[in-house]
């Protein structure tokens, strides 16, 4: 039973993400991963983390992005205008890395499948090498850690990753199976079911409304059902909305850490 | 006029018989069919109706009544009496539903009704404390009502569909108009002050298909009541009765939209004709904790109505018990899906 449920969620989840990576631009059109604007690689360093990029990103239909700037710039809102731009309006499956010399803060952040297929977990601990990296100025090794690790954290299969990996990876946020929202809906349930045998314990009423119609003389003269007019509003649609599949209305955003060093 | 029907054969008091459906003698086991039943063993006397005092045809006792019993049952010899002046004339029923439950089977049926009532304290719920139990024939009037219907309503249905980033939202409006006429035959109301019109409204439906051209010996050894309101009187209940079906049925016509907002509705309502009849309701007083209960059964179908007392503890153990076991359900499920009782 157990087992057969969880199997189940985990196809529904599969053909959300398949569903939703239909609608997705295609990872293979980015051409370019590592923009450093701070020069803290070497060419060659530069020319490796670019081919581990592509090569890791490809086996996982995401693209992986680091960027590096001094500027100042909010790091956070630089990384969404960024993405923004390379996405170009559609979803976009991406982990974006921003790092600012100027400030000495980093930050990164799961779009669409690179969201759902890291737990929060895999963020703390993505965020952990990060930190011992950079703050001993190990750049290079930061990123490249960071792209290798993301790839293999994004690799476990959620049937092999244990419990709280998958309760992190899906049903973490939802609600409903919070213990004290279900006591409530129980309480709920019990006033229900109680209030309505107490309202029938005296009897129904079991007339219905056709009992005493003549229906042979009882007619309708005259009906009209005439078109007025169409109203269409337009809304803005949230973020995200569709990749988490199980995530129910946990405020629509997506995963990301931001610090400094 | 006092009638009372005694036994061709042996000269026991007759009554009204439920199961048979015929006058039926309790001490020689005669039954004749009430067309049939021979004339002269019909004793009546009229009395002057001044001071409300009749006398018992079999034992010559005084009946005591109040003035709204029709049939009742000599108090002295037990025997089943009909007022007939009460019943003639502008008070003439012109049609009864009788009996169809005798009074064993509808003890039967309270116990076991009674056995039911999951909230009521324990030693209500044995149905051992009948302290009474009378077949009543309560008077109501069955209304034929004829209603003009106009309705003047707006409907809108939705459609929302995606494009780009945008969640696009299409409410298209529609003019809705219903002429309906409508006929309602036999809707009844009770015309009795003594009986609580909730309870009465509960017991229907009556079947309709067992109502007969009211006879006198369909009251034989049940009580009776004269009706208290006269059709005019309860014409407004009759119509707000019917306001509830004509609701649902406008109701009816109004599909296929997404929101139905009623903007204009004229309702007249007219009544063709009016029966007075006398529909079958077996009246159980019940004691419990010095306190008299009422219950109503409907004597045709054996709908029984009424409120039982309420059980602090039972009502208060039914909601533990189901606000625990389906929070327990909850939890197993989430554990089946999740793993861990508390995540």
């Amino acid at each position: 039973m157990k087992i057969f449920l969880k199997q189940s969620l985990r196809f529904i989840f599969a053909i959300v993400l398949f569903l939703a990576g239909g609608l997705m631009v295609d990872a293979a059109t980015i051409d370019r991963h590592i923009y450093d604007d701070a020069d803290l690689l070497t060419a060659e360093e530069e020319a490796e983390l670019e081919n581990l990029a592509e090569q890791l990103g490809f086996e996982r239909d995401i693209v992986f992005v680091i960027i590096t700037k001094e500027d100042g710039s909010d790091v956070e809102v630089y990384t969404d205008d960024f993405y923004d731009e390379i996405s170009q309006g559609e979803p976009l499956d991406a982990l974006i890395l921003t790092v600012d010399m100027s400030v000495r803060e980093y930050f990164f952040k799961g779009y669409y499948l690179a969201d759902s297929l890291l737990t929060n977990q895999d963020f703390d601990r993505l965020e952990n090498t990060l930190m011992n990296y950079l703050s001993s100025d190990e750049y290079f090794s930061a990123f490249y850690a960071f792209i290798e690790d993301a790839h293999d954290y994004m690799g476990v299969e959620p049937e092999y990753s244990g419990e709280e990996a998958s309760s992190g990876r899906t049903e973490e946020e939802n609600i409903f199976y919070q213990w004290w929202v279900q006591l409530i809906i129980a309480v709920f349930i019990a006033t229900g079911v109680v209030g309505y045998m107490a309202y029938t314990s005296g009897g129904k009423v079991t007339v219905t409304e056709g009992m005493y119609r003549d229906h042979s003389a009882s007619k309708i003269r005259a009906r009209k059902d005439q078109y007025v007019r169409t109203v269409v509003t337009k809304k803005r649609r949230p973020k995200s909305n569709s990749s988490g599949g199980f995530r129910g209305g946990g405020g629509g955003s997506f995963k990301s850490r931001r610090g400094s060093f | 006029m006092v009638i009372h029907y005694k036994c061709p054969n042996c000269g026991d008091d007759m009554n009204y018989d439920a199961k048979s459906g015929a006058l039926s003698c309790p001490a020689c086991g005669r039954e004749d069919h009430i067309d049939s039943f021979p004339q002269d063993h019909i004793q009546g006397t009229f009395t002057d109706d001044e001071a409300n005092e009749y006398h018992c045809e079999n034992c010559g006792a005084v009946l005591i009544t109040d003035k709204d019993t029709a049939a009742t049952k000599c108090s002295y010899c037990g025997a089943g009496v009909v007022l007939a002046d009460r019943l003639s004339g502008a008070l003439a029923p012109q049609l009864v539903i009788p009996f169809a439950i005798s009074k064993e089977e509808a003890m039967e049926a309270f116990k076991k009704w009674s056995r039911k009532r999951l909230l009521a304290p324990g030693d209500f719920r044995n149905g051992d404390r009948i302290k009474e139990i009378t077949g009543v024939y309560v008077p109501f009037w069955l209304y034929d009502l004829d209603s003009d219907v106009k309705v003047h309503a707006v409907g809108t249905r939705v459609r929302t569909y995606t494009k780009g980033d945008y969640i696009y939202t299409e409410t298209k409006y529609y003019d809705l108009y219903r002429d309906i006429y409508l006929k309602y035959n036999k809707v009844p109301v009770d015309a009795s002050i003594k009986m609580n019109d909730e309870l009465m409204d509960k017991l229907e439906p009556f079947p309709y298909n067992k109502l007969k051209d009211f006879q006198f010996p369909y009251l034989a050894g049940y009580l009776a009541e004269k009706y208290q309101y006269d059709d005019e009187e309860l014409f407004p209940r009759a119509k707000s009765k019917v306001r509830q079906f004509i609701d649902s049925f406008v109701h009816s016509t109004l599909t296929g939209y997404t929101t139905v907002q009623i903007k204009d509705k004229s309702i007249d309502t007219r009544k063709v004709s009016a029966y007075y009849a006398l529909l079958p309701v077996w009246v159980f007083t019940y004691d419990y904790n010095r306190q008299e209960y009422l219950f109503a059964m409907n004597g045709q179908t054996g709908k029984i109505v009424g409120y039982p007392p309420f059980s602090k503890g039972r009502t208060a153990a039914w909601f533990t018990g189901i606000a625990a076991g389906s929070f327990l359900l909850f939890r197993l499920i989430t554990m089946a899906i999740q793993g861990g009782w508390f995540s």
